[in-house]
């Protein structure tokens, strides 16, 4: 049995503890990781025992459910399970948060069943349940609340932005954020929103706020004159099994496409080449709406390296010059937006046209250190000039550890500049789950590793490894030399693989 | 400041909507609608984004107008890459009948049709289609290029051309017209060299934009609110854009978003953006040119010497050869109005520059040394083939072919004869337009045999006249060159020489050619014999995967000259061992063939199974890689065909651990026991016999690899690990030795040596330096002393690195022009000769250096083994020219070549009592 559970949250700590005992007393063998270590011996040792064990207990908080560390490690079971024809076996407890789940957990979770527990009076029989589940019995609880996540504090960040937000009441607009830094890119969808035939790319590394963009420009296509019908497919959230053949993932994206519009399906739906993809989506999408569409891609560069990659893309390339075509008047008010992480000439392949060869493409910077200023201001102004700069410097204005970084400062748990600054790289530090995650998820790919090895010996990885690296927001150009994206990364990667 | 993409008005890249954005006119636009209004055939066949499909749409709305009925596919992303013929041909149809509004279930239709898909489209469109309707039909077919990828279209160009040849028989095909759009020729269209090319239809040139020809005024009026000033502007962007439709278009954009205003922003937006193509590697548009360049040149070096030329600003009539079409369909240059080449435009100029072509050129030009080390290096097969396969001959105009056709009727020499059959013939050039020469095919086929029987008399002469003055080796040669040359016997004496002088291999040899046509070009045969000399066997055309569907296995009687055995192959295909099997290696699979003949056997075809199918997980970028690493362990009591099952599932399970989508290359220790898988930015390290990983390690791409990734070198004790990122790894320890910096080619048989390539960035040339390893001892951690090598440049030379003699003396690399080979001392680094050629090996003794290869063009160059004791050995002063120790006529290569380890097959040059310096004397010419 494998405990994964948050490491801050004391209540899972004394419970992990308990379960720890108890199914030790039971017979069966428990990893439970106590550990403060970071470096690749442990991420080696998590990886190992994740594929060893028989059952995957995840304790869900309402913290764990934001946590980046705990979702890790339950993105590694559930591959797991996938390669190992079902093993592990998942078992969730909810520890006093029964609302709905993470994004991303809830594409792995939804359908799992779970054990409740209220307080410590629940122990013995949430272990009972637990031990009852290793000897082959169901858990009792099912069906998870849909709905997305609101942080615990308006400040504190979350991993990644629910698209499931733009169903909610006023969409993902600016103004439910206080903190929402404005960049140009804004400006652009906003203006993008307002048009009609527009094909949008929007481009940058991991966690630089891509989805984010995304959704909001989705927010103003919805709130367009005339309004626009929205439909978000998120590669990212498709099993592994959805994308073995083209045939597969276009009979799922087809599925995606009518559940996210609410169109009732039209029976069995499968799609068996490329050519029906596209005649199903005129006959039975298209035909449907009224007005002006959206059809968005989150994540599209999921299917990279597949051998149908370039010809999925060329078929939005079909679809983006089908609106100036006059035989094929459904698509001249489709708009189209993808979001990849990939420099765009990595999925073109050897495909002669492509959509990346055509549409608007926004490159996403990182923030800048007047946003931090700005930032500052919203929270009170307490930081001095110097102290940002600082900020900056450590974490070159990646945006999700921008917010980590003030949510510690201002909101709770607060701890004061100083110390922030020189735990910054500590495993209990502000950004030490965080710094765990990206551990785990560079680990296990050894051209990242390697690549991450030749940046901090100075050396400039080969083109591609270079765009696979700024992908995963690790590395940036600094004029001709490549170093890391910022001086947190540097210093912990230094320590891991120094 | 609003970007032109979204003002309403210009739209940058992609199709343009005529009844939406502002369109600007070109005098083709008139020229394609007035050409389909009546009828005609048309092709826009031209580089990317010149606004191909813009020029459709607009022709399209207007011919609808005028009560034609229209159809417009995106070969591309409608079709996508079907996995069969018929669901190709079926998404093709139906997309037509769909968008005519019929209703017909075309997929049954087709099914249930009887003939072949060329009968079948006839049908289909003389009866269903066109009968459907009164109205003539346009069909577009934008993206045609897609079709390159697959092997089964050449049906639809033969079929639609054979509608438009039929319109005089069947009227209703006068009321169809087609007009295909892409990046291609007309010639490559159609794949199959046998089948006449595509050549109907007018193929239209699209012009850049200039003010003289085209109303600019939508530009100008988007880039600035004052015409005179944007005029201005406009003006400076086409200096340097030429015209080019899409980079006017982004550039005003660029210049837009830049808070441009002026025409000096112009300029400097060129020199911020548009500084060299490593900075725009991102850029799709400068990153398709190169990887047009880089993929689709038939002949990358030509093309690119041709653009060289060009670029220093030399006359280059355009001229309708394989270079000049596939130069301008890169994009790069253009035509001007006097006819002749010139640089598209000057940023083209500016970014694909000398320096570039400097860079590229070894790059391209390695690209085909490796096609050659495929052809010559084999450790499988006994013999070589001399460059020619991929050469590419200029089609002469009728006057030039009834020249060469007198040419090769009275000549004697050997080379002109077989250059002045192949540019008549046009065997082996796929761009080739042939139907010009096709006249001549049969008188250049009689001509080539008189001139292959007059050589023949005359060394058959020679030989007897040998055999009179007692010199029986000699005369064996000669008689032997005599029959393969002819296809015909060996004289009775000589056949009695040879049985006296056990040349039996030899004998086998000649009397097995001697069944096939002399008008086969004897460069592609590859053959193997029998210990008995029994069996020949035979590998025709042996060539890159992509050439798929025409090669053919064979194993040849030796006495009677019957086919005993023959299998026809896909991808590339070797025979492995001792001939008794044979792979042939797929995109994704590889078959093991069993080759068993049977004596009695009249009839080779019947029913050949392969004996193992293996399916590999990941496709393979560069079978020949693997062509050239394969050498089989075979165990005791097992065959061969055992043996190479083993292998190959081995391979492929190890593969699939490796856990690659594509293989980018494959290297084989000396043992055949450890397999180096390369892909995904890095490579696996797996032991056969096991099937497990051993090792894995990362690997950065070197940096501008393009098509071409090396394969890895293992050290020949096994231990080292030599990849292309230019890193040598202990692989069992994951510890990088030594960091030169460069992609490893060979190591010296003592692994001592480390012959690797790079390119020397100040200069911008290539380099081939030898590293060298000195051996420390250094005390270590409590239990053990460890020892390790340091590893130092010894020599250097310019040129890309080719081989390393075994004993470590020399070194061999191309020089500056690409048609010889420098030798240089590894102690000293000076080069001490230069021979003709481009690909070299030296025999396992290093005492033997072959060398084949002539420059370009020269598809038949001989191939020669020179004693490398000619040149100059350790001796410091560089001797007089070295004479070749044997110069061998391009047959006796087949034979004479490679020196297989295994003995089970004997090379015949081993069978005489002292092969070479018995035979220096002799000129078989």
């Amino acid at each position: 049995v494998f405990i994964s559970y948050s490491h801050s949250e004391p209540d899972e700590v004394r419970l992990a503890g308990e379960l720890e005992t108890k199914l030790q007393a039971a017979g069966c063998e428990v990893f439970i990781d106590t550990s403060i270590l970071v470096g690749t011996d442990w991420v080696e040792e998590i990886e190992r025992r994740i594929h060893w064990c028989d059952f995957f207990v995840a304790l869900l908080s309402e913290r764990a459910v934001g946590s980046e560390m705990v979702q890790g490690e339950i993105r590694m079971a559930v591959s797991a399970r996938q390669k190992q024809n079902g093993r592990p076996g998942l078992l969730p407890i909810r520890v006093r948060y029964f609302g709905p789940l993470d994004y991303e957990l809830d594409s792995y979770l939804a359908r799992v069943q779970y054990v409740k527990w209220q307080s410590a009076s629940d122990t013995a029989a949430v272990i009972d349940r637990v031990i009852a589940a290793t000897r082959g019995r169901q858990l009792p609880e099912h069906g998870i609340p849909a709905g997305h996540v609101e942080p615990e504090h308006p400040l504190r960040p979350l991993p990644r932005v629910d698209p499931r937000r733009l169903s909610a009441t006023g969409g993902a607009l600016a103004s439910d954020d206080p903190l929402y830094v404005e960049r140009t890119a804004d400006d652009v969808v906003r203006d993008l929103a307002s048009q009609k035939g527009q094909t949008l790319v929007i481009k940058g590394p991991r966690q630089i706020g891509k989805s984010s963009l995304l959704l909001r420009y989705l927010a103003y296509c919805a709130h367009a004159e005339p309004a626009k019908t929205v439909a978000l497919v998120d590669l990212s959230v498709l099993a592994q099994q959805d994308l073995t053949d083209y045939s597969t993932f276009l009979s799922r994206i087809a599925r995606v496409l009518l559940r996210t519009l609410r169109i009732p399906p039209p029976g069995e739906v499968t799609v068996a080449t490329q050519q029906d993809f596209t005649w199903f989506v005129e006959d039975h999408v298209l035909s449907k709406l009224t007005g002006p569409s959206v059809f968005a891609f989150d994540t599209a560069d999921r299917i990279l390296g597949r051998p149908y990659q370039s010809d999925f893309f060329t078929t939005l390339r079909l679809w983006h010059n089908s609106r100036s075509n006059p035989l094929t008047p459904a698509w001249e008010t489709v708009d189209l937006a993808l979001v990849v992480s990939t420099e765009p000439y990595l999925l073109i392949g050897n495909s002669t046209s492509s959509i990346f060869n055509v549409g608007r493409t926004l490159d996403l910077p990182a923030l800048t250190a007047a946003d931090y200023g700005r930032l500052n201001a919203a929270c009170g102004g307490t930081l001095t000039d110097v102290q940002i700069d600082r900020l900056w410097q450590l974490l070159g204005g990646h945006p999700y550890l921008t917010r980590l970084a003030f949510y510690r400062l201002f909101a709770s748990d607060r701890i004061d500049f100083e110390t922030l600054m020189s735990t910054a790289t500590d495993e209990r530090g502000p950004f030490g789950e965080h710094l765990r995650a990206t551990l785990l998820r560079v680990h296990p790919r050894p051209d990242l590793v390697e690549g991450l090895k030749q940046v901090l010996g100075a050396k400039s990885p080969g083109d591609d490894l270079y765009y696979r690296l700024n992908a995963a927001g690790l590395v940036r150009h600094e004029g001709k030399a490549v170093v890391m994206a910022n001086q947190l990364y540097g210093q912990f990667f230094k320590a891991v693989f120094g | 400041v609003k970007p032109l993409t979204t003002n309403g008005q210009l739209q940058v890249g992609g199709t343009l909507n005529p009844q939406q954005h502002l369109y600007i006119e070109r005098k083709e636009d008139a020229e394609l609608l007035d050409l389909l209004a009546r009828g005609e055939y048309c092709n826009i066949l031209s580089s990317r984004q010149v606004g191909k499909s813009s020029l459709i749409m607009h022709a399209l709305l207007a011919l609808r107008q005028r009560g034609v009925r229209v159809c417009l596919i995106d070969v591309a992303g409608v079709l996508g890459s079907p996995a069969s013929a018929d669901e190709w041909y079926a998404g093709l149809l139906s997309e037509i009948v769909r968008q005519q509004g019929i209703r017909t279930d075309v997929r049954a239709w087709w099914t249930a049709a009887q003939g072949t898909p060329n009968q079948k489209l006839l049908e289909f469109f003389r009866d269903v289609l066109l009968a459907s309707f009164e109205q003539p039909l346009a069909v577009f077919l934008d993206e045609i290029d897609h079709t390159l990828k697959f092997d089964y279209t050449d049906d639809f160009f033969t079929a639609i051309r054979a509608m438009y040849n039929d319109r005089a028989r069947e009227p209703a095909f006068t009321r169809l017209t087609f007009c295909l759009a892409g990046v291609a020729t007309p010639n490559e269209l159609v794949k199959n060299r046998r089948t006449t090319a595509y050549n109907v239809g007018r193929t239209l040139e699209l012009s850049d934009f200039s003010f003289e020809r085209n109303d600019l005024t939508p530009i100008v009026r988007a880039v600035s609110p004052n015409p005179e000033e944007g005029e201005t502007i406009v003006r400076a962007v086409l200096n340097w854009t030429g015209g080019h439709p899409f980079l006017t278009l982004r550039f005003c954009e660029q210049f837009l978003q830049a808070g441009g205003t002026t025409a000096a922003d112009v300029d400097r937006i060129v020199q911020d953006t548009y500084t060299d193509l490593e900075h725009l590697k991102t850029d799709v548009h400068f990153d398709q040119i190169s990887r047009f360049l880089q993929e689709r040149l038939a002949d990358g070096p030509a093309t690119l010497e041709l653009y060289q030329r060009i670029l220093s600003g030399a006359r280059e009539p355009d001229r309708p050869t394989v270079y000049h079409a596939q130069l301008k369909l890169s994009g790069l240059v253009k035509r001007d109005e006097s006819g002749n080449l010139v640089v598209r435009n000057r940023l083209y100029a500016k970014i694909f520059d000398r320096r570039w072509v400097q860079e590229s050129l070894p790059r391209a030009t390695t690209a085909r040394y490796r096609q050659l080390a495929f052809l010559a290096a084999g450790v499988l097969l006994v013999g070589a083939v001399a460059a020619g396969i991929y050469q590419f001959v200029i089609v002469p105009p009728r006057a030039a072919a009834a020249q060469a056709l007198a040419e090769l009727a009275a000549t004697s020499d050997e080379a002109t004869a077989k250059a002045r059959y192949a540019s008549l013939t046009g065997a082996n050039l796929p761009m080739v337009t042939r139907w010009i020469v096709r006249d001549y095919r049969a008188e250049a086929e009689r001509a080539f045999r008189g001139f292959w029987q007059r050589r023949a008399a005359t060394l058959e002469a020679r030989a007897l006249d040998r055999l009179k003055d007692g010199k029986v080796d000699e005369a064996c040669v000669l008689g032997a060159a005599a029959a393969v040359k002819t296809g015909g016997a060996l004289h009775p004496d000589i056949q009695k020489a040879f049985v006296e002088r056990k040349f039996s291999a030899l004998a086998a040899s000649v009397i097995g050619m001697a069944e096939i046509p002399a008008s086969t070009v004897l460069t592609e045969w590859v053959g193997v014999f029998e210990p008995s000399g029994q069996l020949i066997r035979l590998t025709q055309g042996l060539q890159y995967y992509s050439e798929a569907g025409r090669n053919e296995l064979r194993v040849v009687d030796a006495h009677t000259g019957a086919i005993l055995w023959k299998q026809g192959f896909g991808g590339i295909a070797i025979f492995i061992d001792d001939g008794t099997a044979a792979l042939e290696i797929l995109q994704k699979s590889v078959r093991v063939w069993p080759v068993v003949v049977t004596r009695e056997a009249n009839s080779p075809q019947q029913g050949n199974q392969p004996a193992a199918t293996i399916a590999v997980t990941a496709s393979l970028r560069d079978p020949i890689s693997l062509a050239t690493s394969v050498r089989i362990r075979r165990p005791a009591g097992a065959t061969a065909v055992q043996a190479a099952t083993v292998f190959v599932e081995a391979a492929a399970r190890c593969v699939g651990q490796a856990n690659v989508n594509t293989v980018d290359s494959l290297g084989l220790d000396r043992n055949g026991d450890l397999l180096a898988i390369v892909g995904n930015g890095a490579v696996a390290v797996c032991q056969l016999s096991t099937g497990s990983i051993a090792a894995r390690i990362s690997q950065s791409r070197s940096n501008g690899a393009s098509a071409i990734i090396p394969g890895p070198v293992f050290s020949p004790d096994g231990r080292l690990l030599a990849t292309s990122d230019g890193q040598v790894h202990n692989w069992r320890d994951g510890a990088v030795v030594a960091s030169p910096a460069g992609r490893a080619i060979a190591f010296s048989a003592d692994g001592s040596l480390l012959l690797v390539s790079n390119s020397d960035d100040v200069r911008g040339r290539q380099q081939a330096i030898a590293f060298s390893s000195r051996r420390n001892d250094i005390a270590s951690s409590r239990t053990r002393v460890l020892s390790t090598r340091t590893w130092r440049p010894v020599a250097t030379s310019a040129g890309y690195g080719v081989t390393i003699s075994p004993d470590g003396q020399w070194l061999v690399t191309t020089n500056g022009s690409g048609a010889s080979l420098d030798v240089s001392g590894v102690h000293d680094g000076k080069v001490y000769t230069s021979l003709s050629g481009t690909f070299a090996i030296f025999s396992e003794d290093s005492r033997w250096l072959t060398v084949s290869g002539g420059g370009r063009g020269q598809s038949d160059a001989p191939i020669r083994v020179w004693n490398a004791a000619a040149f100059g050995g350790q001796s410091p002063a560089p001797p007089a020219a070295p004479t070749p120790a044997a110069r061998w006529g391009s047959w006796q290569t087949k034979f004479g070549l490679t020196v297989n380890e295994n003995d089970d097959v004997v090379p015949v040059w081993r069978t005489g009592p002292r092969p070479l310096d018995g035979l220096a004397a002799s000129d078989t010419r």
